[in-house]
């Protein structure tokens, strides 16, 4: 796998400015996503109250969360499926393969799933000679490029459709070499073909789970191919992965979200195919699979909870906030180097990683906002970022000069005469010597900001100084 | 896996600031939301008399390149069925739901038309079922899986025709 970790988001986050492909795929789909969300918004006037009730049920079902678990549980048994619960990743690829190796599976089809993209099921599979096979036509496509997904909604969102057909002509080889590949619906007709084989050859289906209900124990996926059903409904088993923080209270709870999730995902008013499936088949259905398994996964998401960063457990994994954030259209989802890239990610990461590991990616934020105004579910993005930065420099985490620079500013700050008496005395002197050219092409200590844009010259008086003279 | 489950819910409480499970009282409400669910806020757009209802889910659902065929009857199904797929080019050949609704359809008005009924195959191109409700919201169709209409109709077949009375339709899900 082309690896890249978030604890190297700068180095990361260069190498892909430079990237001309990347540039190209982000531009392209960035205003279908962000066009497509206003127009489903502005056609429903309930939505913002929607915003805030989706905000409660979630609220609600996170301070009772053991509660709702249980509640689950109980339903999932009674329906006669069985329920697996994993503290880590680890733990949930060894019921997983347990599961597999029961059956003796040698295939398993995957839905698109990122709680099977945190614990890196594909790899644990693959390491126990059980052939994993990605459904989702953009989780196909990073598969085959042994790529990570660059966005939790569209995996293969930082390719163009000439990187995807490369990448069909290198791994499709029982196909004719001459055939005509050039635009979306041939790419996508060739993949159908590809995986429609592949449906029928699987013992086991892996999905994940939308939303888990506590009311009568079933897991919801939403899907617009339709892959993530057929890979549920075809193999002899299937297994649910989905974290703790997926139970929502009952089917009315589970139906204000989803007025939320595709409205802010897509812009769609429905995803095409949202299947609730309740245990395993019964006597009587003819189609199903024989059995019906939950893997309930902790992973970190216990020691957020009573923190400053339990808001985050809301998320519904819509990719809104990276969909509206300049920074992540900018450097795209890889630079963030795991799972969960853009806003969510940068406060996500590091309560699973740790700090130390994913520190870097609350820094990646101008806190310009909009992640936080186009949530579904009110989630304070930025706010959050803060503090994570805030744990970061606690934790000695931040670069020296980068602390000391803090520490002067904030010694300056804290002293309003002081800081009034050094700013006025600075601007008069950079207003005297740029006011010629009106600008600097280069300063001392500024050269972060001087390698690629001008310092305008300051004009006038300080804010403070004018605002004084106003009041 | 119960010392796992034991962890997960004890770190929960610990996290939550509560020494055990939630009091009674407080339980008992809980488990009235689980088993009791009130409807919450509904969009308002399907506030329409009957007739407006079944537009709006012709709308909604032609909006998503669904494509929809008025009938005033049963008898008039297999006639429409057959043109359709004369139309998309498609075999007449399709894999039914052994469903009581399709059942009292007069099928025998189009005898050139192959009905299989049952779980559909590899090869199966066209799936008919019934749904057993629809929402104009959205121009969703809901499907119920049991013996009479297996899942796999409706994702395994390329084309999936459904036959909806329009009784059936509702307003919200």
């Amino acid at each position: 796998m082309t690896e890249s970790i978030p604890s190297q988001f700068k180095e990361n986050a260069v190498r892909q400015l430079a990237d001309e492909d990347l540039r190209q795929a982000l531009t392209k789909s960035k205003g279908h996503f962000t066009g497509g969300r206003q127009k489903s918004i502005d056609n429903l006037p309930e939505f913002e109250e929607l915003r805030d009730k989706a905000r409660d049920i979630k609220n609600h079902t996170i301070e009772n969360l053991d509660f709702y678990l249980e509640a689950y549980e109980k339903k999932v048994l009674s329906s006669g499926g069985h329920v697996h619960w994993a503290s880590t990743a680890k733990d949930a690829q060894e019921i997983v393969l347990n599961i597999c190796q029961t059956v003796g599976a040698t295939s398993v089809n995957k839905g698109k799933s990122m709680i099977g993209e945190e614990c890196d099921i594909n790899e644990a599979l693959e390491a126990a000679g059980i052939n994993a096979v990605e459904t989702d036509l953009g989780e196909y496509i990073i598969q085959i490029r042994n790529e990570r997904p660059s966005h939790i909604i569209a995996p293969a969102v930082h390719l163009t459709k000439a990187q995807v057909e490369e990448s069909f002509r290198e791994t499709h080889t029982h196909l004719d070499p001459e055939r005509v590949l050039d635009e979306p619906p041939t790419l996508l007709e060739e993949a159908r073909k590809v995986l429609r084989k592949k449906y029928f050859e699987a013992e086991v289906g892996i999905t994940g789970a939308n939303f888990l209900v506590a009311e009568t124990g079933s897991s919801i996926i939403v899907t617009n191919e339709g892959n993530g059903d057929l890979s549920q409904l075809l193999p002899r088993v299937h297994i649910v992965l989905a974290s703790i923080e997926k139970v929502v209270p009952n089917l009315e709870d589970a139906s204000t979200l989803l007025r939320v999730l595709a409205r802010s995902a897509t812009g769609q008013e429905f995803s095409v195919y949202t299947t609730i499936s309740t245990g395993p088949r019964r006597d009587e259905d003819l189609d199903g699979p024989e059995e019906y398994h939950v893997i309930l996964l902790d992973n970190g998401r216990t020691s957020m909870l009573g923190t400053e960063f339990q808001d985050m457990l809301r998320c519904i994994r819509c990719g809104a906030c990276m969909n509206h954030c300049p920074v992540y259209q900018s450097v795209g989802g890889h630079a963030y180097g795991w799972v969960y890239p853009g806003p969510m990610g940068a406060v996500l990461s590091p309560g699973l990683l740790g700090v130390d590991e994913a520190g870097h990616l609350p820094n990646a934020s101008t806190f310009c906002g909009r992640c936080e105004e186009v949530c579904p579910v009110h989630i304070p993005l930025p706010k959050m970022m803060r503090h994570w930065r805030e744990r970061e420099f606690e934790r000695h985490l931040t670069p020296n000069a980068y602390r000391k620079g803090i520490q002067l500013w904030s010694f300056i700050a804290l002293r309003p005469n002081l800081y009034k008496r050094l700013t006025s005395f600075h601007i008069r002197i950079l207003g005297w010597i740029g006011r010629r050219r009106g600008r600097f092409s280069s300063l001392p200590m500024a050269k972060g900001w001087t390698k690629y844009r001008d310092l305008p010259a300051p004009e006038g008086k300080t804010f403070q100084k004018q605002w004084s003279e106003r009041s | 896996m119960n010392n796992e489950r034991n962890n997960i819910i004890n770190n929960i409480r610990k996290s939550l600031g509560r020494a055990g499970p939630i009091c009674s009282e407080e339980a008992k409400e809980l488990n009235a939301r689980v088993n009791k669910p009130v409807r919450n806020l509904l969009p308002s757009r399907t506030e329409l008399p009957k007739n407006e209802l079944i537009n709006l889910f012709q709308k909604m659902a032609e909006d998503v390149f669904a494509t929809v065929e008025r009938v005033k009857n049963t008898d008039e199904i297999p006639d429409s069925l057959t043109d359709y797929l004369k139309k998309e080019n498609l075999p007449a050949q399709v894999v039914m739901s052994p469903d009581p609704y399709l059942d009292n359809t007069p099928w025998e008005k189009q005898p050139l038309l192959e009905i299989r009924k049952g779980i559909p195959n590899e090869q199966d191109m066209v799936s008919v079922t019934s749904a057993a409700g629809a929402v104009a919201e959205t121009g969703t169709l809901a499907m119920f899986s049991g013996p009479s209409h297996p899942s796999t109709l409706n994702f395994l077949p390329e084309t999936h025709v459904v036959v909806l009375p329009v009784d059936r339709i509702t307003k919200n899900y």
